[in-house]
């Protein structure tokens, strides 16, 4: 039930984004009064020149799908390649996908989908994507890395956030050997 | 005498039996991490003098240095601390009523000063931790070699906290003002609000996205210097827009290196950036660079450079970063003939007075609080307080102009 409730609530974020949904703009221009005497903040940090939504869509049969959304910002075309893994919280792969190379126009986007493999342990798991795109002209690349977690319980997959990983799951506890 | 009576008063008080049962001993092990940050510099494909890290430490197991570990019984409690020395090694002595069952060592991310830590997205503790370990009294138990994170298991976190680590000891810890003013931060991991990471000095709080963990320039460099800056001005220096041309302050967008932006935010940004370059290249390099990514900055990402300045001119925080490298550095390209300690960037934002009028603080500000230079506080306001303010009085005119700062 949790799951269908999360699954429900991704899809509309996935709709939402494939509506065309951009940042919000100001609608009118006007003069704010800044708090006097606060200190300089950063309101948020370099924009990434590619840009990734890894979004769970579906439960099918023991395995979920996952979309993964990808935009890149180059002022030019450009080539990408990449992976997609599923680790437990001990660090085992379970799974090693690779990415089919594929070109992308000019500020363009491409999409990718995959699907977990059946009949996944109870435990915690992270999907970890890492994208390489190239500047077809200038040939600058752009290296990137992106996960999401997933929780296994009695057979159910269920999405959870970075917060629950780190608090809930093995991944706290160390290593004794590399 | 008096002395003597009170000893043997505590005695008849009962203290004799809880020192009968008094249990101690050593648990020590060395922290390890594996590396995974990019921003590395290669010396097989370019001149990585006066670099600090370089492509042979990436993918290798480093040393967790200059924390703090603590050693908890089997209910949780804390019963010894200690910190890690260069090396990642730990020796701490615990002590407790009785020998414990078992213990378990815990790391949790917090430098052994309290300059930083990392918490979590609501501020709770997030600790890497051993699976129990029997313990003597009077024993040493080593718990050998832990790793917070491995090669197929890396750790976002630990990585994080390498690149604070860094940030502090090879480039803030260069600063007396610094020393000061720059402890007790929080860095946050990883709440949605900030999805490319924020800072505020006001609440001394660094807020990272999940994606931040392996490129340190962008992120968790750039961040603490936000921090580093505020810290040292003490007051807000532009208007905090990033809706360049629109005049104002609502727009979500974030920022690029390479767009343009209004002159004071373009300063403010391109300083954080400079600030994080100083942990990874110091002053002597040859080929700097910054960008947003989890490998190795490529060629447009170069800091010590001769840029053709055409268009608009200024706005850019790769510019600012540029004529700030050029100000620090020791190399002689072009027209730079200054090269002033790492420090002095601080100093000036210390020294450049709070106000309203041209050249002061909040100089973005007019009457009544409102903003009516939504440019400043600018590059050519920055020139004029390490010349007028400081107290080395540099002149950086000719770097100013070198690094496409322009008139206006």
């Amino acid at each position: 039930m949790k799951a269908i409730a999360l699954l429900a609530i991704t899809t509309s974020a996935l709709v939402g984004h494939l509506s065309g949904a951009t940042s919000p703009q100001p609608a009118t221009a006007s003069t704010p009064t800044p708090a006097a005497h606060e200190p300089s903040d950063c309101a948020g940090g370099e924009d990434a020149l590619v840009t990734t939504k890894l979004t769970p869509e579906r439960l099918d049969g023991g395995t979920m799908s996952l979309g993964l959304e990808i935009h890149h910002h180059f002022e030019e075309g450009a080539s990408l390649i990449g992976t997609v893994e599923l680790v437990d919280d001990r660090g085992k792969r379970l799974d090693r996908s690779e990415l089919p190379a594929r070109q992308i126009a000019i500020r363009g986007g491409t999409r990718f989908a995959y699907a977990t493999p059946r009949k996944l342990a109870d435990g915690y798991y992270r999907v970890l994507v890492s994208l390489l795109a190239r500047g077809t002209a200038s040939r600058s690349e752009d290296f990137s890395s992106h996960e999401t977690y997933l929780h296994v319980e009695r057979g159910e997959i269920t999405p959870i956030t970075s917060n629950e990983w780190l608090t809930q799951s093995n991944d706290s506890l160390v290593f004794t050997k590399p | 005498m008096t002395k003597h009576l009170v000893f043997v008063g505590l005695l008849a008080a009962g203290f004799v039996p809880s020192l009968a049962h008094a249990a101690s001993g050593h648990v020590t092990g060395t922290w390890k991490n594996y590396q995974n940050q990019g921003n590395y510099c290669d010396p097989d494909t370019r001149n990585c003098t006066s670099a600090r890290y370089l492509k042979t430490e990436y993918h290798t197991y480093h040393a967790i240095s200059n924390t703090k570990v603590y050693v908890k019984d089997q209910n949780g409690v804390v019963i010894g601390t200690g910190a890690t020395n260069a090396s990642g090694y730990f020796d701490i002595v615990w002590n407790r009523a009785s020998t414990p069952t078992s213990v378990r060592v815990y790391w949790q991310f917090e430098h052994k000063d309290d300059r930083f830590k990392i918490r979590s997205e609501g501020n709770g503790v997030l600790a890497k931790w051993t699976e129990p370990v029997s313990v003597s009294n009077g024993g040493i138990t080593s718990v050998g070699t832990l790793y917070a994170g491995t090669s197929t298991a890396i750790s976002g976190l630990a990585n994080i906290y390498d690149g604070a680590d860094r940030m502090w000891y090879d480039a803030l810890n260069y600063s007396g003002r610094m020393q000061d003013v720059f402890t007790g931060l929080t860095i946050r991991a990883y709440p949605e609000e900030c999805p490319t990471g924020c800072a505020n000095s006001g609440t001394n709080t660094v807020k990272l996205p999940a994606d931040a963990a392996y490129s340190p320039q962008a992120r968790i460099l750039h961040e603490m210097g936000h921090i580093a800056a505020g810290k040292s001005a003490g007051a807000a220096m532009d208007p905090g827009s990033y809706c360049y041309p629109a005049e104002t302050t609502e727009c979500e967008s974030g920022w690029s290196s390479t767009s343009n932006e209004w002159r004071g935010v373009a300063l403010k940004e391109g300083m954080a950036t400079f600030f994080g370059d100083v942990a990874l290249y110091w002053n002597g390099a040859l080929d700097p660079r910054t960008c947003l990514s989890s490998g190795e900055c490529g060629a447009s990402g170069t800091i010590e450079t001769s840029a053709a300045c055409t268009g608009t001119v200024g706005r850019t925080a790769i510019q600012m970063d540029r004529y700030f490298w050029d100000t620090y550095d020791d190399h002689v390209d072009g027209d730079d003939n200054v090269a002033e300690p790492y420090y002095a960037f601080f100093d000036t934002l210390a020294a450049i007075p709070a106000g309203t009028g041209w050249g002061e603080k909040s100089s973005y500000r007019g009457a009544g609080n409102t903003v009516d230079s939504w440019d400043s506080f600018h590059s050519w306001e920055w020139h004029n307080a390490m010349l007028n303010h400081w107290s080395g009085a540099a002149e950086t005119e000719d770097i100013y102009f070198q690094n496409c700062m322009g008139t206006f």
